[in-house]
C-alpha cells in the first residue's frame, strides 16, 4: 500500500501543477481548468446542494415511483457512508457530482461527439447532439450521467419558475452536472463588458453558492493563487476512484475524525 | 510597445472593417435597449436579470435571500451575501421557494362551504362576499380565536392588536414546540431573547439533542459558522460532542456521539459540571457564584458520574472525558434542543445543561453565549409559540359559547395530538361556530372550514421580521413583493387591515395596507440610518439590502446568576410503560420537509434525508440488531403502537439507532394538500400522547413510549441508498478519514 | 464416409423448389403467428419513440440490457453463415453442399436484426440513423472514430455487404435454374433480371466458382473482426466486468458456438418442413457436430481464462463482480442455467454418435446451446453495469419489463419470417451446388475400377 505521504504527493502534482488538456489553446488562452474541492469534514448532510442544483438546472421532479424505480435525477447526490455499529456507529457523507475528468471514461465512447472536453477542462454535454445510446452513462465510473426516460413534465404554473439559461431536457438524451456552465459564461461575458480579468470567486456554482459551511469550493485549478488550488494541495486531498485513473478536477478532502482508532485511519495503513 | 493580445487585436480591426463579420470574437458591448415602463409592470426589464432581497418563504429564523426574476417571474433562490444571519447561504427549504410559489396546487380564489360541515365541499365566492361573511363572523359580538404560526414583524403585531380590539385571543402554534428552550433560557440568562452563540469562535460545542446544523433555531447561522469552527483559516478544528437518543443530522457530524435515555440529560449535564468542579479543572472564581444561586455544590453531589450513570445510559468513562475536554477546550458552548427538552422535565434539564456554560465562564464571553438585543417594539421577532396546555384547555373554555375561529397558515387538525381537546372540537365541529382558514395550499383544517382565503405567497408580499437568534446585533430583514400574483390571493397583513378598519384608527397601526405599515415602521425606525440620505431613500436601500442590521441603543443583557435551583431537576415521566412499549419513540423533524409544511414541495419530499437517504416517505428507524429479532428487514410494515393509537409505516434499519429507540420522522401523512403530499407517508403526530412539561405546559412530544406489531406486509422504502448489501470495502472507502 | 445424394438432375429440382412453387398450408399459419410477433414488436417500438424508454426495465446505472444482449446473440448466430459457407468451401468439405445456403441466409437476416437493435435501444432513433454515418460532412460534423459505437456500423455494414455478395454469387445458378422453371411472369421477369444472363457456360462457372472461393478469403477476417468489435463495445470501458482482456476472441468463438448450433438447428427444421430428407442426411449433422465439439470445448477454455482473469487480478470491484454473477440472486440461479444449457448438457451428449446422427437429440441439444449463449450475454452484459466498485451510492440493479420480452420475441419472429419468405421466393438449398456434388460422386465403371464421373479443375 502507498502511504499517505506519497498520496498527498501525488494528489498535488495531478492537482496542483495540472495541463491543460485543450487540442486548442487559442481557445483557452488564460490557461483556466475549472475544478472544485470538496471538504468532506464540512458536508453535513444538509442537502442545501441538492435542491439548488434542481432549481438552478431545471431537473425534473423525481416523483416517488422514480425514487423506487431507480431512475431519479441527482447531478449531484449526498451518498451516506456507514461505519462501524452502534454505540460506535459513524455517518460519513460525500458529496458526489460529475467528477470533470481530465481523461473521462465517458467521453471517448460517445459516437457523436455529443460529450467532450472543452478547453476549460469541462466535461461538456450537447445536448442537441446526444442519440441516447446511454454508452456514455455505462462508461462512467461515477455513475452521475443522468437518461431521460420520458419528457419532463411541470404543471402549470410552474413552467414558470424554469431557469432560461438551461435547455429543459427531453426524453431520450442523457444528462448531468455541467459544473453550472451557464454561470460560467455569464461571469465571464460580466468581466468583459465590466474591462476586467475574471478574478477568482467570480464563478459560483449554484450547489456552491448555497453551501452553508462552505464544504464546496470552486474555482481553477490552473490559478496557482485560487481559493481552489490552495485547498488541492492540503494534505488532506484525495481522489475518488483514484486507482481508474480519471484524473478528476474534484478534489476531495479527508474527512477528519480525531477520535479514530490509528488503524482505521484510512490514510496511514 | 504593448503586447497587442488576439482578442484586442480583433477588435481593433473590427473598428476598421466594420463589425459584422466579427461579432462573434469581438468584444460583447455592453447591451442598451429602450424600453418603455409602461411595458415592464414588475421592473423588469426584458430577458434580464432583476434581483429583489426578500425573506425566504420557508425559513423561520429570518434568512434573507435574494430571488433571481426574469421577465417578472422567479427563477432562483440565493442566500443574501450581506445579510449577517445567512452570509448567501441558504436552508434547501429556501430554495424551493420558487416551487411553492408556482404550485399547481396553489388556492386561488376565496371559497364558501357548499357542502355539509367538514365535508370539504366548496364553492367560489368572491373577495367582497367573503370580506363581508369575515366581518359578520369575526366582528363584534363574537370573541374571535386567530390562531397562527410563529410570525413576525409588522404582520404579527396587527394580527394581534386584530385579535386584542374584538376582545378575542391569539394563539400560536407551532407543531414541535420549543416553549422549553425559551424558558431554560429565561431561567438561565434572564432573558426572553434567544441568546446569540458564537460557534465560529468556540472551541467546543456540547450539544444536548440540539440538531442545530439541520432544524434548530438557526441552523443556516449556524452552518455557516460551522463551517469556520471545523477549518477555519488561522484557528484550531473546533471538536463537537452530541449527546441525544436518536442521532441527528448534527449528531452524525459529531466527533464524539453519545446514547443517552431521554429525560436524563439534565442529570448528565450536572454530572459534567460536578465533574469539573469536583476535578477543579476549571477554578472556583469562574463557577463559584452561579453554582451558589442554583443550590451549592452540595447540590450537585446528588450528580456523581457513577449515580447518574446507570440510569442515563451513559459510562462514567464518557461523562468524565466529556466534562474533562468541555472544561479544557475553552470557550465552549453547552446547547439544549430537540428531544432533551420535549420531555416533562424539558425546562428544567434545559436549565441544568445551560448551566454548564456557566460552570466553565463561557456566559458573555467571545466564543461562548452572548446576549442578543431586544427587538424594536414595532417590528417583533416571531412570536413565542403558546405553550400546548392553552391550546388543550380552549375546548374546556368553550362553554362560554361556540367559537368563530380564523386559522392562518398553520394546521392544527393535522398536527395536534389525537387526543387533544381542541383537535376534537374542530374536527367534530362542536361548539364551533365559524371557521374560516387562510392559506396557500389545502391543509387538513381546512377540510372543516366555512370559508377559505388564499393567501399570498411570501415572495408576493409585504413584511419584516426581527432575527430572533441574532448575532448580538439587531438584525431586521425586510419583505418585499418579487413578482405579481398570477391568481386573486392576498396577504394576510393586507386582509385584517382591510377587515378591521379600527385598527387603523388605533394608535398601533395607521396604515390601510401592509406596505404602507411596514414602510411607516421602517421609516420610524431606520429613516435617518444614513443622515447623507433622504428617508425614501434610506427605505429603497433597506430594500436592496434586504434589511437593517448594526448597533442597536438597547443592547441585550444576560442577569449576573441563573434563577434556578438544582433541586427542581426530577426525572422524566413517560406515556406507557417500558414493559409493554418497549420503544422509547423519538420523532424528529428532517431537514427537508420540515413539521409538514414543507412537504407540498416536490423537491423538498424528494431530498433525501440525510442519515437514511429516504425519500417521500414515513419510515421507522430501528437498530439493524433489534430488526433482526424481531424478523423484520428493510421496507417491512410495522405497526407504531402508542398508548394513544398507531400508525404502520416501512422499517429502516440504521446501524445509528440505539436498541431499545424508534426514531419516525414528523411530516408525512397529510390527509390533505398538494398532489405530491396527500397521503403521502403517516403523521406521527396524531399518535402523542398529550405529555406535558410539567413547568411551562409545553407538549413533550420525546415523551411518549410505543410498541412495534408486524403487519405481515412490505413495502420498498424510496432510498437513494441501494438496497443491496453494500460492499465491505477496507481498502479504498471513498470517505477517506484521517486523524489530524 | 459421406452418402452421396442420389437423384436424377430432375428430381432433385423439383423437390428443391418446390416450395418455392407450391404453398403449402402451414406456410401462412406460420406467417401469421410470426407477422403478429413482429407487429407487435413494432407497436412496442412506436410507443417507445412516442413516449422514451420508459418501458423499459433499465435503472440508473443500469443503461444497457435486453436490446444490447440481442444485438451480441444475433451477430453471433450470423457467424454461422459464414464459418460454415466460407470455410467450409475454402476446405471443400464435401458435406457443406446442403447446408451452405441455410447458414447464409440465417447470416443476412440475424444481421439485418441485429443492426435494428441499437437502433430500437437508442433514445433518439431519428438522430442515431443520421448521426452515426458521417452523412454531415459537408459541415465537418463527424461521428466520433474513437466509439466503439461507430466501429461497430462500420464493421458490420462491412459484413452485411460481403455476405450479400458471397450469398448473391452462390445464389446465381440456382436463380438461373428458377427462371427456366415455369413460373408466372412476373416472378419469371425478377428472376431473369437477378440472374445476370448466367447461362451455365464454362467460363460463367469458372468465374462463378473462383469468385465464391476468393470471396470466401476476403469475408473470413471481417468475420473475426466484427464480433472483437462488438466485444468492445464493453471492452474499451473501465467497467469492472467488462474490461476484460480476453473479450474479442471470447466473443468471437463464442459466436460461432452458438451460431453452428443455429445452422444445426435450421437444417434440422428445414429437413423437416421442406421434406428434404434426401438431401440432409445424418452424415452431414454428425459433421457439423464434430466441428461443433472442438468450438465448444475452445469457448469453454475462454470461458474458464475470463473467470480466471478476473481473479488473478485480484481487483476488489471485478472480485466483487464475480461473486455478483456467481452468489447473488438472480445470477445463482441463471448461472448453472446458463453453463448447463451452453455446454454441460448439449457437448457431452455429442460425444455419443447415436446422438450426433439422431435429429431429434441434436434438435434439442443445439437449442439447448442458444438459450445458453443468450443468457451469457446477458450475464455478461448485466452484472457489470449493476456496479460493484467502491463508491456503494452507484449500485443498482436490473428487472426486465414486458415491452424488453416483446422486442426479444419480435426480434426471433423477424428472422423466421426473413428465412422463410427467402425460402419462398429463392432456392433455400444450393439446388446447383447440390447437382454438382451428385455429378462428383457419380461413378462410372471403366474397366475393373470405378472411377468419378467428373474432374474437379
Ligand atoms: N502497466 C501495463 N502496461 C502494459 C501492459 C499491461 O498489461 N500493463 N500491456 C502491454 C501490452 S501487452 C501491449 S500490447 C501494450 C499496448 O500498448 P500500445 O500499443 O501503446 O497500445 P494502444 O493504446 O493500443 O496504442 C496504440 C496507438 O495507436 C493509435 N492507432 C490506432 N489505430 C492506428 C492506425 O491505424 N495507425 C496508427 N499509426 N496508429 C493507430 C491509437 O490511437 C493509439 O494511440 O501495452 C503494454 N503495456
Ligand atoms: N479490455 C482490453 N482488452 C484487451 C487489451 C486492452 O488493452 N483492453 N489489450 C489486448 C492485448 S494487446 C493483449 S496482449 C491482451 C492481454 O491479455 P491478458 O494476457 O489477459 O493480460 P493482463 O490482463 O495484463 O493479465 C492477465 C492476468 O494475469 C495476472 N498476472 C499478472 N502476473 C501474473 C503471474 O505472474 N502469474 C499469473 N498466473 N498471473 C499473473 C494479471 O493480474 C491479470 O489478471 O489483452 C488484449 N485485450
Ligand atoms: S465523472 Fe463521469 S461523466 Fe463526469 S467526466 Fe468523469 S466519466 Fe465523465
Ligand atoms: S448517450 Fe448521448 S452523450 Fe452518451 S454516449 Fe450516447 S450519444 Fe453520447
Ligand atoms: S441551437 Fe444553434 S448551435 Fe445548437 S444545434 Fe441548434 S443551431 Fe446548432
Ligand atoms: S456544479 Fe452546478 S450542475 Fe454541477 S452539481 Fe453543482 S449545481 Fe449542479
Ligand atoms: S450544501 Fe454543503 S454541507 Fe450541505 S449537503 Fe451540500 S455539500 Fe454538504
Amino acid at each position: 500500500m502507498i502511504s499517505q505521504h506519497e498520496k498527498a504527493a501525488r494528489a498535488v502534482q495531478k492537482f496542483g501543477a495540472a495541463t491543460i488538456p485543450s487540442d486548442d489553446p487559442e481557445l483557452n488562452q488564460e490557461g483556466r481548468r475549472w475544478g472544485m474541492v470538496v471538504d468532506a469534514d464540512l458536508c453535513t448532510g444538509c442537502q442545501a446542494c441538492v435542491v439548488a442544483c434542481q432549481s438552478e438546472n431545471n431537473l425534473a421532479i423525481n416523483e416517488e415511483q422514480r425514487v423506487l424505480e431507480g431512475r431519479a435525477k441527482a447531478w449531484i447526490r449526498i451518498e451516506r457512508y456507514w461505519e462501524g455499529e452502534f454505540p460506535n456507529a459513524k455517518a460519513r457523507y460525500l458529496p458526489v457530482m460529475c467528477q470533470h475528468c481530465g481523461n473521462a471514461p465517458c467521453e471517448p465512447v460517445c459516437p457523436v461527439w455529443a460529450t467532450y472536453r472543452n478547453p476549460e477542462g469541462l466535461n461538456v454535454q450537447v445536448y442537441n447532439r446526444c442519440i441516447g445510446t446511454r454508452f456514455c452513462a455505462n462508461g462512467c465510473p461515477y455513475s452521475v450521467r443522468f437518461f431521460n426516460w420520458w419528457n419532463p413534465e411541470w404543471p402549470e404554473p410552474m413552467g414558470d419558475m424554469l431557469n432560461p439559461d438551461v435547455t429543459v431536457r427531453t426524453k431520450g438524451i442523457v444528462e448531468k452536472c455541467t459544473f453550472c456552465v451557464q454561470r460560467i459564461q455569464r461571469a465571464k461575458r460580466d468581466a468583459v463588458q465590466q474591462g476586467r480579468e475574471l478574478a477568482d470567486g467570480d464563478v459560483s456554482p449554484a450547489c456552491v453558492q448555497s453551501c452553508p459551511t462552505n464544504a464546496l469550493v470552486f474555482g481553477n485549478l490552473n490559478d496557482k493563487n485560487s481559493k481552489v488550488s490552495k485547498l488541492a494541495k492540503s494534505d488532506r486531498s484525495y481522489a475518488l476512484l483514484e486507482s481508474v485513473g480519471t484524473d478528476p478536477s474534484v478534489v476531495y478532502l479527508k474527512k477528519v475524525d480525531p477520535f479514530v482508532a490509528a488503524h482505521e485511519d484510512h490514510g496511514h495503513d | 510597445m504593448p503586447k497587442l493580445g488576439r482578442r484586442h487585436f480583433i477588435a481593433g480591426m473590427a473598428g476598421a472593417v466594420g463589425g459584422g463579420l466579427v461579432v462573434g470574437c469581438a468584444k460583447p458591448d455592453r447591451k442598451s435597449r429602450v424600453q418603455s415602463f409602461v411595458l415592464a409592470p414588475e421592473q423588469s426589464l426584458q430577458g434580464e436579470n432583476v434581483w429583489f432581497a426578500t425573506v425566504s418563504a420557508h425559513a423561520d429564523w429570518g434568512e434573507s435571500v435574494v430571488v433571481r426574476t426574469v421577465d417578472g417571474r422567479a427563477k432562483k433562490v440565493e442566500g443574501n451575501p450581506e445579510f449577517p444571519i445567512n452570509r448567501g447561504k441558504t436552508h434547501v427549504r429556501s430554495q424551493a421557494g420558487v416551487q411553492s410559489l408556482y404550485h399547481p396546487d396553489r388556492l386561488t380564489r376565496p371559497m364558501l362551504r357548499s357542502g355539509g360541515r367538514g365535508s370539504g365541499e366548496f364553492e367560489p365566492i368572491g373577495w367582497v362576499q367573503a370580506l363581508d361573511i369575515l366581518v359578520e363572523k369575526l366582528g363584534p359580538p363574537n370573541q374571535p380565536l386567530l390562531i397562527t404560526g410563529r410570525i413576525a414583524g409588522t404582520r404579527a403585531r396587527i394580527a394581534s392588536s386584530f385579535a386584542k380590539l374584538l376582545g378575542g385571543r391569539h394563539l400560536v402554534y407551532e407543531p414541535l414546540e420549543t416553549t422549553t428552550l425559551r424558558e431554560s433560557i429565561r431561567r438561565a440568562f434572564g432573558t426572553d431573547q434567544l441568546p446569540h452563540l458564537d460557534i465560529r469562535n468556540t472551541q467546543y460545542i456540547l450539544s444536548f439533542g440540539a440538531d442545530f446544523l439541520g432544524t434548530w433555531v438557526s441552523p443556516v447561522q449556524y452552518s455557516v459558522a460551522y463551517g469556520h469552527f471545523r477549518h477555519g483559516e488561522g484557528r484550531e478544528r473546533g471538536l463537537l460532542t452530541q449527546i441525544e437518543p436518536r442521532m441527528s443530522m448534527t449528531g452524525s457530524n459529531a466527533d464524539r456521539w453519545l446514547y443517552i435515555k431521554p429525560g436524563h440529560e439534565g442529570a448528565v449535564a450536572l454530572s459534567i459540571a460536578h465533574v469539573i468542579v469536583s476535578e477543579g479543572v476549571v477554578s472556583e472564581s469562574v463557577w463559584g457564584d452561579a453554582l451558589e444561586a442554583v443550590g451549592g455544590r452540595e447540590a450537585l453531589d446528588r450528580y456523581k458520574p457513577d449515580a447518574v450513570s446507570a440510569d442515563a445510559g451513559v459510562s462514567v468513562d464518557n461523562i468524565r472525558a466529556v466534562a474533562r475536554e468541555f472544561a479544557s477546550r475553552q470557550p465552549g458552548i453547552a446547547i439544549a434542543g430537540g428531544p432533551a427538552l420535549a420531555q416533562t422535565n424539558g425546562s428544567n434539564v434545559g436549565v441544568a445543561i445551560l448551566l454548564l456554560n456557566w460552570i466553565v465562564g463561557s456566559v458573555g464571553r467571545t466564543g461562548g453565549v452572548m446576549p442578543n438585543p431586544a427587538p424594536p417594539s414595532s417590528i417583533p421577532s416571531p412570536l413565542a409559540p403558546t405553550a400546548y396546555s392553552e391550546f388543550a384547555s380552549i375546548s374546556e373554555k368553550s362553554n362560554a359559547g361556540p367559537q368563530s375561529i380564523f386559522v392562518y397558515d398553520v394546521d392544527p387538525a393535522y398536527g395536534l395530538p389525537e387526543l387533544t381537546g381542541f383537535k376534537k372540537m374542530l374536527v367534530e365541529l362542536t361548539d364551533v361556530d365559524f371557521l374560516a382558514t387562510m392559506a396557500m395550499f389545502e391543509n387538513e383544517t381546512y377540510a372543516y372550514a366555512d370559508l377559505v382565503l388564499p393567501s399570498t405567497h411570501p415572495f408576493e408580499e409585504w413584511g419584516d421580521y426581527s432575527v430572533e437568534a441574532a448575532d448580538g446585533r439587531q438584525v431586521i430583514g425586510y419583505q418585499q413583493p418579487v413578482v405579481t400574483p398570477r391568481s386573486d390571493v392576498r396577504s394576510f397583513g393586507d386582509l385584517l387591515l382591510t377587515i378591521a378598519p379600527e385598527l387603523i384608527t388605533n394608535r398601533a397601526v395607521r396604515a390601510e395596507t401592509m406596505h404602507e405599515a411596514v414602510k411607516s415602521s421602517a421609516l420610524g425606525q431606520f429613516g435617518d440610518a444614513n443622515p447623507a440620505m433622504s428617508p425614501d431613500e434610506n427605505w429603497i436601500e433597506l430594500l436592496r439590502r434586504g434589511g437593517y442590521w448594526g448597533g442597536t441603543s438597547l443592547p441585550g443583557k444576560f442577569s449576573d446568576v441563573p434563577d434556578w435551583s438544582i433541586d427542581s431537576l426530577k426525572g422524566p415521566a413517560f406515556s406507557g410503560s417500558d414493559v409493554e412499549y418497549r420503544f422509547q419513540l423519538i420523532p424528529f423533524e428532517t431537514v427537508s420537509a420540515g413539521t409538514g409544511t414543507e412537504a407540498v414541495n416536490p423537491w423538498l419530499q424528494a431530498a433525501p434525508d440525510p442519515l437514511t437517504t429516504v425519500t417521500w416517505t414515513t419510515w421507522v428507524e430501528i437498530n439493524p440488531k433489534t430488526a433482526d429479532k424481531l424478523g423484520l428487514k428493510r421496507g417491512d410494515l410495522v405497526d407504531v403502537v402508542t398508548p394513544t393509537g398507531k400508525i404502520s409505516a416501512g422499517i429502516y434499519d440504521s446501524p445509528v439507532v440505539p436498541p431499545d429507540v424508534i426514531g419516525v420522522p414528523v411530516g408525512g401523512g397529510r390527509k390533505q394538500g398538494g398532489r405530491w403530499d396527500k397521503e403521502q407517508g403517516e403523521n406521527i403526530l396524531s399518535i402523542l400522547s398529550p405529555q406535558i412539561d410539567s413547568t411551562t405546559g409545553a407538549l413533550a412530544w420525546a415523551a411518549t413510549r410505543a410498541k412495534l406489531e408486524k403487519v405481515g406486509k412490505s413495502r420498498e422504502l424510496p432510498t437513494l441508498e441501494f438496497y443491496d448489501d453494500p460492499r465491505n470495502d477496507e481498502e479504498a472507502p471513498p470517505v477517506q478519514v484521517t486523524r489530524d | 464416409m459421406q452418402e452421396p445424394v442420389v437423384a436424377d438432375a430432375r428430381t432433385t429440382d423439383r423437390e428443391l423448389l418446390d416450395f418455392m412453387m407450391r404453398t403449402p398450408r402451414w406456410y401462412f399459419g406460420s406467417t401469421l403467428v410470426l407477422g403478429g410477433v413482429l407487429a407487435a414488436g413494432f407497436a412496442v417500438f412506436i410507443l417507445l419513440l412516442m413516449f422514451g424508454l420508459q418501458y423499459f426495465g433499465y435503472s440508473h446505472p443500469v443503461y444497457w440490457s435486453f436490446p444490447i444482449v440481442n444485438l451480441v446473440f444475433w451477430i453471433g448466430i450470423s457467424h454461422a453463415g459464414i464459418m460454415v459457407s466460407a470455410i467450409l468451401r475454402i476446405s471443400q468439405a464435401e458435406w457443406r453442399r446442403p447446408v451452405t445456403r441455410a447458414a447464409e441466409v440465417l447470416t443476412i437476416f440475424s444481421l439485418l436484426t441485429a443492426m435494428l437493435m441499437p437502433v430500437i435501444h437508442s433514445g433518439r432513433p431519428w438522430r442515431t440513423l443520421y448521426w452515426e454515418f458521417p452523412y454531415d460532412w459537408i459541415r465537418g460534423i463527424w461521428p466520433n472514430p474513437r466509439s466503439p459505437l461507430v466501429w461497430d456500423p462500420s464493421a458490420i455494414f462491412t459484413y452485411l455487404l460481403s455476405t450479400l455478395m458471397f450469398v448473391y454469387i452462390a445464389l446465381l445458378p440456382d436463380i438461373a435454374i428458377a427462371r427456366d422453371k415455369p413460373s408466372g411472369p412476373v416472378r419469371r421477369a425478377i428472376y431473369t433480371v437477378l440472374a445476370m444472363g448466367f447461362r451455365g457456360t464454362s467460363r460463367q462457372w469458372r468465374i462463378q466458382a473462383v469468385a465464391g472461393i476468393l470471396l470466401s478469403a476476403i469475408i473470413l477476417p471481417i468475420f473475426v473482426s466484427v464480433h472483437s468489435i462488438v466485444s468492445w463495445d464493453f471492452a474499451v470501458t473501465v467497467l469492472p466486468g467488462w474490461h476484460n482482456t480476453v473479450f474479442a476472441p471470447y466473443f468471437v468463438i463464442g459466436a460461432v458456438h452458438s451460431g453452428v448450433s443455429a445452422v444445426v438447428t435450421v437444417t434440422i427444421v428445414f429437413r423437416k418442413i421442406f421434406k428434404l430428407e434426401n438431401y440432409i442426411k445424418a452424415d452431414h449433422i454428425d459433421s457439423l457436430t464434430r466441428l461443433l465439439i472442438v468450438v465448444a470445448v475452445t469457448w469453454a477454455y475462454f470461458l474458464m481464462l475470463d473467470f480466471m482473469f478476473g481473479l488473478y487480478g485480484e481487483e476488489p470491484a471485478e472480485v466483487a463482480t464475480w461473486m455478483k454473477r456467481t452468489f447473488e440472486m438472480p445470477w445463482k440461479v441463471l448461472a448453472p442455467i446458463f453453463i448447463i444449457t451452453a455446454f454441460l448438457f448439449p457437448v457431452p451428449m455429442w460425444l455419443f454418435r447415436n446422438v450426433r446422427r439422431s435429429f431429434k437429440w441434436m434438435f434439442i441439444t443445439t437449442i439447448s446451446v442458444n438459450i445458453g449463449m443468450w443468457l451469457e450475454r446477458y450475464m455478461l452484459i448485466v452484472p457489470g453495469l449493476e456496479r460493484k466498485s467502491d463508491l456503494q451510492f452507484v449500485y443498482g440493479e436490473f428487472t426486465p419489463s414486458w415491452s424488453e420480452g416483446i422486442i426479444v420475441a419480435a426480434s426471433f419472429a423477424l428472422v423466421m419470417l426473413g428465412v422463410l419468405t427467402f425460402a419462398k421466393v429463392l432456392p433455400i438449398i444450393p439446388t446447383a451446388d447440390v447437382k454438382e456434388g451428385q455429378v462428383l460422386s457419380e461413378t462410372i465403371r471403366v474397366g475393373r475400377v470405378e472411377v468419378p464421373a467428373a474432374m474437379r479443375e
